[in-house]
């Protein structure tokens, strides 16, 4: 477990002061999680790369007038998030428009709603190589918001209340979100639900 | 509700998620963000285990290490050479007459300068006999006496001899030198030789050799006349040396006097070379006519008059009033 000296805040706390190796340790332990959050939103390789190399210049850029009122992981997924957004409304696309703010009372037709995915036979999830791809179809699947929520909350491990915060919503409709991605999600392991009991 | 809670998360999910997403960014680009970072604070990019390579840390040390080893290989290539010359200055053709007592003449160079030193540390001191013997022998620590068939490379030239002789031996071993190289005769003149050799080595290695043997010849408590005897040449402080052998022999108490010199010029030097040791002279005078050889004995105080400076003073009633 992180000491207080070793904990995100503290780290970006002391690249701000000129320590450059406290950011190759927080950049070692987040990249992951804002790259794929990048890379299962835009599904784009390519894309995802020059989107988080602006995230992390962005947060070298502005690393002097970083404060912890929050914690790190909000606020770096936040320039994410941020950044993703920029980057659909550059493109033209609006991947944040609310389909199911208020849908909490017919989430399941919501769910059902969402299409399938290709390869979505019962003996092909039955393969745990292809589980990966199984998962990452039913997330593409996904509405923007919906996998948003997801993402932040399994890549970025923010809690309802930060995602709530990240995304400018309330509570209970980050819950709504995630409750909609779980269901789908599950629904995508099937059978294999139980080799990951 | 709990905004910081997590428990809603489906641990299966979870789990299976986490197994199959595990995609990260490429090599270069992390490279990237990295240098970006470290330029942003003004250092360079850091790499696990691997401090000692940055630029601005490896090469000061290493700067450090050769201008060491250079100045150590300098000196070492300057070693030998000094060796080399110190060898050749110190060597003499005359062999020792004794393997016991170096001769005296080993190193006229630095007793020279041990005799400067002396002079300037006790001016006005009696002379003493006692350690005579002790001044003939080169001081401990320095290089071997000198040893048959050690030449120098090239002859030396006159002048640097001259220089060097009166640099050390003052102004009697000045006066004496002028003589000397005039009145040298075939016999004299392969002994007169050999001190220029001496007289060769830079002035940086005979101030080294000056303080070495200066500091221990100060720390024997060596007497006033030392200096003297060891700025006298190698010829002179043989013959010296013979006739101080003679005087203190046995038989030389029953009168046993060595005969005089037939050759004047050997006469000459002889009368230098006891004019050094006045004392001893004016017992040798005193022997002489003890033994009933007026006639000698009235040569050799005349010479003592003419050569010794304060040779009256020096004179006891009985031999100043000899006619």
């Amino acid at each position: 477990m992180d000491g207080p000296t070793d904990s995100d805040e503290a780290l970006m706390l002391a690249y701000g002061a000129g320590d450059a190796g406290a950011f190759d340790t927080l950049y070692a332990r987040h990249k992951g999680g804002v790259y794929r959050y990048l890379l299962r939103q835009c599904r784009n390789a390519g894309i995802a790369d020059e989107l988080f190399q602006d995230v992390w210049m962005n947060a070298i850029r502005v690393r002097a007038t970083y404060a912890a009122t929050a914690k790190f992981t909000t606020w770096l997924y936040t320039l994410a998030h941020n950044r993703l957004v920029d980057h659909w409304r550059a493109s033209g696309q609006a991947k944040f428009a609310s389909i199911d703010d208020d849908c909490e009372g017919d989430a399941r037709d919501v769910v059902e709603a969402i299409p399938a995915a290709a390869n979505d036979e019962p003996e092909v999830r039955a393969q745990s190589s292809e589980l990966g791809a199984q998962l990452r179809a039913a997330l593409d699947a996904l509405p923007a918001e919906q996998r948003d929520a997801f993402l932040l909350q399994y890549e970025g491990g923010l809690s309802l209340g930060e995602i709530a915060q990240l995304t400018g919503v309330g509570m209970e409709t980050v819950k709504s979100r995630l409750r909609y991605a779980t269901a789908k999600l599950r629904s995508a392991l099937g059978p294999l639900k139980e080799e990951w009991t | 509700m709990d905004v910081s809670s997590n428990d809603d998360r489906d641990p299966t999910l979870s789990k299976a998620w986490r197994a199959h997403s595990r995609e990260a960014p490429p090599a270069a680009l992390d490279e990237k963000i990295l240098a970006a970072a470290h330029r942003a604070v003004a250092s360079g990019p850091r790499k696990p285990g691997a401090q000692a390579t940055r630029p601005q840390r490896w090469w000061m040390p290493l700067a450090a290490a050769a201008a060491i080893g250079a100045v150590a290989i300098g000196v070492v290539q300057l070693m030998p050479q000094e060796q080399a010359i110190d060898t050749t200055s110190v060597g003499t053709p005359a062999a020792p007459a004794a393997p016991a007592a170096p001769p005296p003449a080993a190193a006229p160079d630095r007793g020279a300068m041990l005799a400067k030193k002396q002079r300037e540390a006790e001016p006005a001191a009696p002379p003493a006999s006692a350690p005579k013997a002790k001044l003939a022998e080169p001081p401990k620590g320095l290089p071997a006496p000198p040893r048959e068939g050690v030449r120098a490379p090239e002859p030396f030239p006159a002048a640097p001899m001259q220089q060097k002789t009166e640099s050390a031996g003052g102004k009697l071993a000045r006066s004496e030198m002028k003589r000397d190289v005039p009145a040298a005769e075939a016999p004299a003149k392969p002994a007169a030789a050999p001190p220029a050799a001496p007289a060769q080595p830079s002035d940086a290695l005979a101030d080294t050799r000056k303080d070495v043997s200066a500091d221990r010849q100060i720390a024997a408590s060596a007497p006033a006349q030392a200096p003297i005897v060891a700025a006298a040449p190698a010829p002179a402080t043989r013959m010296r040396e013979e006739a101080r052998a003679q005087m203190q022999a046995p038989a030389a108490a029953a009168g046993a006097v060595a005969p005089m010199p037939k050759n004047m010029a050997s006469l000459d030097d002889e009368a230098r070379a006891r004019a050094r040791d006045p004392d001893a002279w004016i017992v040798r005078i005193r022997k002489l006519r003890d033994a009933g050889r007026t006639a000698d004995a009235l040569k050799e105080l005349k010479e003592f008059r003419e050569l010794v400076p304060d040779a009256e003073k020096r004179l006891p009633p009985d031999l100043r009033e000899l006619k």
